[in-house]
């Protein structure tokens, strides 16, 4: 196992961040932990990056034992945090070479990586450049970089796409798709559903410290929401109260939000076309796949942005 | 030390899963000969653009104190006082000014470069999820600032020799001292600005804590001079340990006093240590 978690908590003071959460990531796995802000996944990372020591449960990484291997399990992980903090007053090579030597690699390992590493995120041609004048996504790129100068056995991610442009994101997903078909685990947060669809092989929802649902992807939209929704407007006026009644004839569950009903069926077109038999007429319509966040509103009731 | 493979526990000999366990227990701090050497390779490096900072501190500092103070307050003090017990003003002051200099560049270094590290820049955040151990990283961020102003000390003792202050050869330890007194302002400084989240209170402490030092730790003139209870306040201070440190060095009149002068300052430095250690470990751990 890559993590194995049992019964984890983390308190602050009285505030509980993180409530007897249980989980496992095997070997190989790309692992996302998902929720809102404030959900307890950072206070998770920081228990697995070995910082913060857990306030009870047991925590096992790379089959050690993080209070008492803290070195060892660090010389194996590959730590990219929410916030890029990279060195402004070295160059972008620099950054990666002085990193290496923290974990003790030679001069001349750590050159010959930093030009690989370079190329792998797409930075060769800035590596003389200063930090400084990057983009967010290459500064993004960058920290992933580093967090791989000790070939990682485990690649912990927090948040790695918050705040980056869609074409930067897809770059990030494409490289991170390439460290897991070369077998490095990966354990990531994220609050965005998407990025959880596209890059996890499981995924834990947490909410307010506790798991609220644990599985494939697509598992847990299987078994917690229908395979599509069917988005209805009604403009500045609210659903008619017929609505509630044909919903429950059909047997379809709805979600009712500030400016649109949400409501879930196998078969969205069919599910409108009921609707509009029993003379409902919402002004907008669409019907999508369902994705991770309609799994996060059915668990917990509220949107991942509230 | 780079482990390559993860390993089970239960086979490492004992007297190393003991040493880990008092480690991991924080009864021993986990330091590494590997990981310190590493830390200051870092900031040595980074350093590099850095060390004109220092020759202003080491050098043009105390050439312009020693023209002022020295040479120019010192001739009419000269003329005037027998308090100093034949002393020249300008040997009187020098060594006080070495010791309050160590006073206001540890206690800045302790200031912002901490609140940099942990929150600003965050540089140590990165630092601390590789092999290096928060006992490096705490031990480093303090050695680093003892080891540069160390390079500052001396050459300033090398100016206050060159206008001829000292009157002894025990005057080459002076820059150990004035490093000593240092770090017994950086450690606790460090201590009180991990629990700090921005620097709003940072001119304060140099308003209301290192300028009265400065003034007041007996550099300028005998403590004995103020009333009583500022004298005795004065006398709690590291820095007037530092200074009556620093002055018996260059007067070579060395007595069991300077041994309580050196315990004192290293008391703080220890206590400081082991608060920034609580300190920069919730700093980082939050």
């Amino acid at each position: 196992m890559a993590v194995e978690a049992v019964d984890l908590t983390k308190h602050f003071g009285r505030f509980v961040a993180v409530d007897g959460i249980s989980f496992s990531v095997p070997v190989g796995e790309t692992f996302a932990i998902l929720g809102p802000n404030g959900a307890g996944k950072s206070s998770t990372m920081k228990m697995v990056t070995t910082v913060s020591p857990a306030t009870s449960g047991h925590l096992s990484i790379l089959g050690m034992d993080p209070r008492r291997d803290g070195r060892e399990i660090r010389a194996l992980l590959g730590v990219v945090p929410q916030e890029d903090i990279l060195d402004n007053e070295m160059s972008v090579r620099e950054n990666l070479v002085m990193y290496s030597r923290y974990f003790g690699i030679s001069w001349a390992a750590a050159k010959a990586k930093a030009d690989e590493l370079l190329d792998f995120v797409q930075l060769s041609d800035r590596a003389d450049d200063t930090v400084e004048p990057l983009s967010g996504g290459m500064k993004r790129r960058l920290t992933i970089a580093r967090a791989l100068v000790n070939d990682p056995s485990l690649v912990l991610l927090d948040e790695p796409t918050t705040g980056l442009d869609p074409q930067a994101r897809h770059l990030l997903w494409e490289r991170l798709y390439r460290l897991k078909e070369q077998g490095v685990s990966l354990l990531l947060t994220t609050h965005y559903m998407d990025e959880a669809e596209q890059l996890a092989d499981r995924l834990i929802v947490m909410d307010n410290g506790k798991i609220a649902a644990e599985g494939a992807p697509s598992k847990l939209i299987e078994t917690n929401c229908a395979n599509e929704v069917l988005e209805l407007r009604f403009g500045a006026t609210k659903a008619p109260a017929e609505l509630a009644q044909a919903v429950a004839e059909a047997g379809l569950r709805t979600e009712v939000l500030p400016d649109r009903t949400l409501v879930y069926a196998d078969d969205g077109d069919a599910a409108l076309e009921h609707l509009r038999s029993r003379d409902i007429h919402p002004t907008g319509t669409l019907v999508r796949r369902a994705t991770l966040e309609d799994v996060f509103l059915a668990l917990t009731g509220r949107s991942l942005d509230e | 030390m780079t482990a390559t493979s993860p390993k089970s526990p239960a086979t490492e000999p004992l007297d190393r899963s003991t040493a880990k366990a008092a480690k991991a227990a924080g009864l021993w701090p986990d330091i590494d000969r590997s990981g310190l050497l590493h830390f200051f390779e870092y900031q040595i490096y980074r350093f590099r653009k850095g060390w004109r900072g220092l020759v202003v501190t080491g050098i043009l500092s105390p050439v312009l104190f020693l023209l002022v103070m020295g040479i120019g307050l010192g001739d009419m003090v000269d003329r005037n006082s027998n308090d100093l017990g034949g002393v020249a003003y300008l040997s009187y002051i020098g060594p006080g000014l070495l010791a309050t200099s160590a006073m206001q560049w540890g206690t800045a270094q302790g200031l912002w470069p901490t609140v940099a590290e942990l929150k600003w820049e965050g540089g140590y955040r990165a630092a601390l999820v590789t092999p290096l151990s928060i006992d490096e990283l705490v031990v480093g961020h303090i050695g680093w600032i003892a080891l540069r102003f160390f390079a500052a000390a001396v050459m300033f003792t090398a100016v206050l020799t060159a206008f001829g202050v000292p009157d002894s050869w025990w005057f080459v330890l002076a820059p150990f001292a004035a490093t000593l007194t240092c770090t017994a302002f950086a450690a606790p400084t460090i201590a009180f600005s991990s629990t700090r989240s921005d620097d709003h209170l940072f001119p304060l402490v140099q308003r209301f804590v290192v300028i009265p030092l400065m003034l007041f730790s007996g550099s300028f003139f005998p403590v004995s001079n103020l009333p009583t209870t500022l004298a005795w306040i004065a006398r709690f201070t590291p820095s007037w340990h530092g200074v009556e440190l620093c002055r018996d060095l260059a007067q070579g009149s060395l007595s069991y006093a300077d041994l309580g002068h050196v315990g004192y300052c290293l008391a703080f430095v220890v206590v400081g240590w082991q608060l920034s250690r609580t300190g920069i470990s919730k700093a980082l751990a939050s």
